[in-house]
C-alpha cells in the first residue's frame, strides 16, 4: 500500500492479491493448518461441485481445456521467442476468446442464475456458436 | 596534366587574340582566292538552275567578275525560262529586267525580233510608269536591249529624266513614288542608275544644267555618309525600321552602282578620293560574306569601284603582320586595287613606326623598296635595330605620275599594326632557400633554363625561398612579358600560383613559408616548382618544371581549412561505378522443427484430455432427436458448423478473405436457417418435457 501525492490510498494490484488470499484463507480455514486447508478444498470439489448439472460440467471442462491450450502456447512462445507475433496472438486469443464465450454460455445456461431466467438455453447456445464462428474467422485471418 | 595543357592553350589563345586584334584594325586585304572559293561554295545551282532569275543573275555576275565558274552549267535549264519571260506579253518590268540582265551574261540564242517586241513593250511601259522602281526596271531593260545590239531609243528622254528627278528630296535621297513620303538612300542609288541609263539612251543630248543639278544631289547624298572608327565609310537609311530597309551593305552597294554609273555618263563628279577609298575599305572590311546576296553586293560594288570615273581606290595592306627577328623577316607591304590588280608606279614611305603602348616613334621616314617581280614593297627591319613588341606603322603612298592623282585615290596616310617577335633570353637565374634573418648569406643555386636539369631544395616553415632572373631581348634590353608565374604543386595535386614582381633590372619572388603555411593548407611534402613565362612578342614562351622543394610545415590545428577537393578526371564519370553490396534483413531465427512438432503434439493433448473428461462425465447422445425431420436438421446443423470450420481451414491454407466471406455468407445463411429449426425443435421438446 502506497500513499500518493493526493494522500489517498494508491489502489495497486497488491491489494487485490491480498484480498483474494484473505478470502481464500477465511474460506478454507487456513489458520487451521495446511492439511485442513487441503481437506477443505477436497471436500469442496467432491461434494459441492459434484452437485452441478452435467451441462455445466461440460462447459467447465471445455474452459479448462481452452485455458490449458493457451498456457501451452505461451510456454512455447517463452521458449522460442515471439516471432511471428501475430500467429502467437491469434492462437492465444482464440483459446482465451472461446473460453470467455464458454463462460458466458455457462452464466446464461445456469438455472440458478436469476438474471437469465427467461432466456432459453438453446438461444444461448446459438449465440455461443455464432460468436465462436465470428471469433474464429477473425483468428484465421490474423493467423497469417 | 590538364593544367599544363590549360596553360599552353591559354598562351595560344592570348597570342591569337592579340593577332586578331591587329587584324581587326588593319586586316583589309584585296579580294582574294578566299572570295572565289566562297562564291563557288555559296552559289550552287539546284538541279542545274537557280530558284529565280534574279538569283541566277547574282550568281553569274559574281562568277563573271571573279573569273570563276562556268555559265554552261545552267544554260540549258535557264535559257528557256528567260525566253519565256521575254516573249510573254504579261511580264512585269521587273521580270523583263531580270531576264535581260541574265541574258547579258548567259547569251542565250534570242532573235532580234523578240528584242524589238520587248523594246516597244517597254516604251509603252515607260510612258505609263509612275513609280521609281517601274521606271528603273523599264529604262534599264531598254539599256540592256541596246547592249545586245538592237537599236533602242528613249523617245521622251527629258520627260523620263524629269519624272525620275521629281522624286528626289533635298538631302540627296529619293522617294519610291509620289504617294510615299518616305525617302530612302537605297532609292537614291536606284534613281541615279536609272538617270544614267536615261542619259545614255537619249537620242539627243540631255540638258547639262539638269545633269548639274543631279551632281549637286549626289554631293548632298555624300554629305550623309556615315563612318566607322576604322575609317570605313558607308551609307545607311535614316530610319532603320522602314518597310523597305535593306541594310548598310545593300544600300551602300546601290549608291556606289548609281554614282559610278552616273559618273560614267556625266563626267567628273566633285567627290573627294578619300570617300571612294573609305567606301572601298567598307566593302573589303566585310571579309568573306556568308550569304549569296551579301557576296553579290560586295563583289558587284567593288567591281564598280575598280574602274570608275571618279577615283579608283588603292588599298595598302600587309600580307604578314607578325614579323620575326629570329627568322629575319622583312616588312612587306602591298598596294593594289580592290581586286588585287596592278597599280601605276608609286612609292611607299614608312612615315613613322611607334610602339603601341607608349606612342613614341622608334623609326621615321623609311622608304620601302619595290620588288618588281612580286609587286611588293619591302623594308629590311633588322638593320633598324627595333626591339620586340607591338607597333603602329604609318605609311604614305606617293604616286610617281602627278596626273594619276585625279584618277586614283590613295587616301593619304594609312595605319597598320605589326608584331615584332623574337627569342627572349633568361639570364642570371638563381634559386635558393635561406633562413628568414640571413638573406644576404643565402647560398643560391644557378639555374640554366635552356637545359633540363631539375633542382631539388628542402625547406621548413621558418625559411624562405628566393628566385631571381633577368629577361633580355635580342637587342639586349630588359623585357617585361605579360605572364610571369611561379607554380608550386603538391603531390596531392593541390596547386598554388604566384606572380613575380619586376623591378627595372630583374624579376624576383621571395616565398616566405611562415606566412604561407595556412595558404598551403599545412600540407607538407614534395612540391613541384614550375615557372611560366609568356608574351605575344616572345617566340620561346615556356612552361618549365624547375625541380622540386620538400617542405616541412607544422601540423594543422583543429580549425584549419582542408585543401579543396581536386578535380576528378572528367572521363572517370563514365567508368564502372563502385559495387553496392545489398544488406538484406537477416531472417528471423526459427526454432528447430522437432521442437515445433513436439509442441504441436503437446497442444493437441488438452483436446485428448477434454474428450477423456467428457467420457468420464458420462456424455451421451440421448438428447439427439430420433424422428426423421429433426434428425435431418440436426445432422445438417452439425454438418454446417463442420463446413464452416473446414472453410476456415481452407481460408488459412489458400483462399483469400473475399472468397471466404462470400462462401461464409452462403454457409451462414444455410446454418442460420438449419440451426434455427434444430434449436427451436430442441427447445419445444424440452419445453414439452418440462410441462410434462
Amino acid at each position: 500500500m502506497c500513499v500518493d501525492a493526493s494522500g489517498e490510498l494508491d489502489h495497486t494490484l497488491g491489494i487485490d492479491v491480498v484480498w483474494i488470499a484473505l478470502f481464500l484463507a477465511v474460506l478454507l480455514g487456513w489458520w487451521d493448518g495446511p492439511v485442513t486447508c487441503a481437506l477443505t478444498l477436497g471436500k469442496f470439489i467432491i461434494f459441492t461441485y459434484a452437485a452441478t448439472p452435467i451441462s455445466l460440467k461440460i462447459i467447465d471442462l471445455y474452459v479448462v481445456y481452452a485455458i490449458t491450450t493457451a498456457v501451452i502456447q505461451v510456454v512455447y512462445m517463452g521458449i522460442v521467442g515471439s516471432f511471428p507475433f501475430n500467429s502467437f496472438l491469434s492462437g492465444v486469443l482464440s483459446c482465451v476468446g472461446t473460453a470467455v464465450l464458454a463462460v458466458c454460455l455457462r452464466i446464461q445456461v445456469n438455472k440458478e442464475n436469476k438474471e437469465f431466467k427467461d432466456l432459453p438455453p438453446e438461444r444461448a447456445f446459438a449465440d455461443f456458436v455464432l460468436c465462436n464462428l465470428v471469433l474464429h474467422l477473425v483468428i484465421m485471418n490474423f493467423l497469417g | 596534366m590538364a593544367r599544363n595543357i590549360g596553360f599552353v592553350v591559354g598562351f595560344a589563345a592570348l597570342i591569337c587574340a592579340a593577332l586578331l586584334s591587329i587584324s581587326a584594325a588593319a586586316s583589309i586585304r584585296p579580294i582574294s582566292d578566299a572570295h572565289r572559293s566562297a562564291a563557288l561554295e555559296l552559289f550552287v545551282p539546284v538541279d542545274g538552275s537557280f530558284p529565280s532569275l534574279e538569283e541566277a543573275y547574282e550568281a553569274l555576275r559574281t562568277f563573271q567578275i571573279l573569273e570563276v565558274g562556268k555559265t554552261s552549267d545552267i544554260n540549258s535549264a535557264t535559257c528557256p525560262v528567260v525566253l519565256d519571260k521575254l516573249r510573254s506579253p504579261t511580264s512585269s518590268p521587273k521580270e523583263f529586267f531580270n531576264a535581260l540582265k541574265l541574258n547579258g551574261i548567259l547569251e542565250c540564242q534570242i532573235g532580234s525580233q523578240t528584242f524589238e517586241d520587248v523594246a516597244s513593250h517597254l516604251q509603252a511601259l515607260i510612258k505609263d510608269a509612275d513609280s521609281l522602281m517601274d521606271l528603273y526596271y523599264s529604262v534599264l531593260s531598254l539599256l540592256h536591249i541596246k547592249g545586245q545590239g538592237v537599236s533602242a531609243v528613249l523617245s521622251d528622254a527629258e520627260g523620263v529624266f524629269h519624272s525620275i528627278k521629281a522624286l528626289s528630296q533635298s538631302d540627296g535621297r529619293w522617294r519610291y513614288d509620289s504617294n510615299n513620303a518616305e525617302s530612302s538612300t537605297y532609292a537614291a542609288g536606284i534613281a541615279l542608275e536609272a538617270l544614267a541609263a536615261v542619259v545614255s539612251l537619249a537620242d539627243s543630248e540631255v540638258d547639262q544644267s539638269k545633269i548639274g543639278i543631279v551632281k549637286h544631289d549626289i554631293e548632298k547624298l555624300f554629305d550623309s555618309i556615315k563612318r566607322y572608327d576604322d575609317g570605313t565609310l558607308y551609307f545607311d537609311e535614316k530610319h532603320v525600321d522602314g518597310s523597305e530597309y535593306k541594310g548598310p551593305l545593300a544600300t551602300t552597294a546601290s549608291v556606289v552602282r548609281g554614282v559610278t554609273a552616273f559618273a560614267a555618263v556625266a563626267g567628273k563628279l566633285n567627290i573627294p578620293g578619300g570617300k571612294m577609298l573609305g567606301l572601298a575599305k567598307f566593302f573589303l572590311s566585310i571579309g568573306v560574306p556568308g550569304s549569296t546576296k551579301d557576296l553579290f553586293n560586295q563583289i558587284d560594288a567593288l567591281s564598280c569601284l575598280e574602274s570608275n570615273r571618279i577615283s579608283i581606290p588603292l588599298i595598302l595592306s600587309l600580307p604578314a603582320t607578325v614579323l620575326s627577328l629570329t627568322s629575319k623577316d622583312q616588312l612587306k607591304v602591298e598596294v593594289t586595287t580592290v581586286f588585287g590588280s596592278a597599280t601605276p608606279p608609286l612609292t611607299v614611305n614608312l612615315v613613322q613606326a611607334s610602339s603601341y603602348d607608349k606612342s613614341t616613334p622608334v623609326i621615321e621616314n623609311q622608304e620601302l623598296h619595290f620588288d618588281t617581280e612580286n609587286k611588293i614593297h619591302y623594308l629590311d627591319i633588322l638593320p633598324l635595330k627595333i626591339d620586340v613588341g607591338k607597333y603602329t606603322l604609318e605609311f604614305e603612298i606617293s604616286l610617281h605620275d602627278p596626273e594619276n592623282l585625279n584618277i586614283y585615290a590613295t587616301g593619304g596616310r594609312a595605319n597598320a599594326l605589326a608584331f615584332l617577335t623574337g627569342t627572349i633570353k633568361v639570364d642570371k637565374a638563381q634559386i635558393g632557400v635561406f633562413d628568414s634573418d640571413a638573406e644576404s648569406a643565402a647560398t643560391m643555386q644557378k639555374l640554366d633554363l635552356s637545359q633540363d636539369n631539375r633542382i631539388s631544395l628542402a625547406a621548413n616553415h621558418l625559411q624562405r625561398m628566393r628566385l631571381t632572373f633577368q629577361l633580355v631581348t635580342p637587342l639586349g634590353h630588359n623585357f617585361k612579358p605579360h605572364q610571369v608565374f611561379l607554380k608550386l604543386r603538391h603531390e596531392s595535386k593541390v596547386e598554388h600560383i604566384f606572380a613575380l614582381e619586376s623591378s627595372t633590372k630583374q624579376f624576383k619572388i621571395i616565398l616566405d613559408f611562415l606566412g604561407l603555411v595556412e595558404k598551403f593548407y599545412y600540407l607538407s611534402g614534395r612540391y613541384e616548382i614550375e615557372l611560366a613565362i609568356g608574351d605575344a612578342a616572345m617566340e620561346n614562351s615556356f612552361l618549365r618544371v624547375l625541380g622540386y622543394i620538400d617542405l616541412d610545415l607544422p601540423e594543422p590545428p583543429e580549425k584549419a581549412s582542408r585543401p579543396p577537393p581536386q578535380p576528378v578526371d572528367p572521363y572517370s564519370r563514365f567508368g564502372p561505378k563502385p559495387e553496392i553490396s545489398h544488406i538484406f534483413r537477416s531472417p528471423e531465427k526459427r526454432p528447430p522443427k522437432e521442437l515445433s512438432f513436439a509442441f504441436l503434439a503437446l497442444t493437441l493433448i488438452p483436446l485428448v484430455g477434454f474428450l477423456i473428461g467428457l467420457l468420464r462425465l458420462g456424455v451421451n447422445f440421448k438428447g439427439f432427436p430420433s424422428s426423421s425431420v429433426p434428425v435431418l436438421f440436426s445432422i445438417l446443423f452439425h454438418a454446417g458448423i463442420a463446413a464452416v470450420l473446414l472453410l476456415y481451414g481452407l481460408f488459412w491454407l489458400k483462399l483469400d478473405l473475399f472468397t471466404t466471406l462470400k462462401a461464409l455468407g452462403l454457409l451462414g445463411i444455410f446454418l442460420i436457417f438449419v440451426g434455427h429449426r434444430t434449436l427451436s425443435q430442441l427447445a419445444s421438446t424440452s419445453a414439452k418435457l418440462k410441462t410434462n
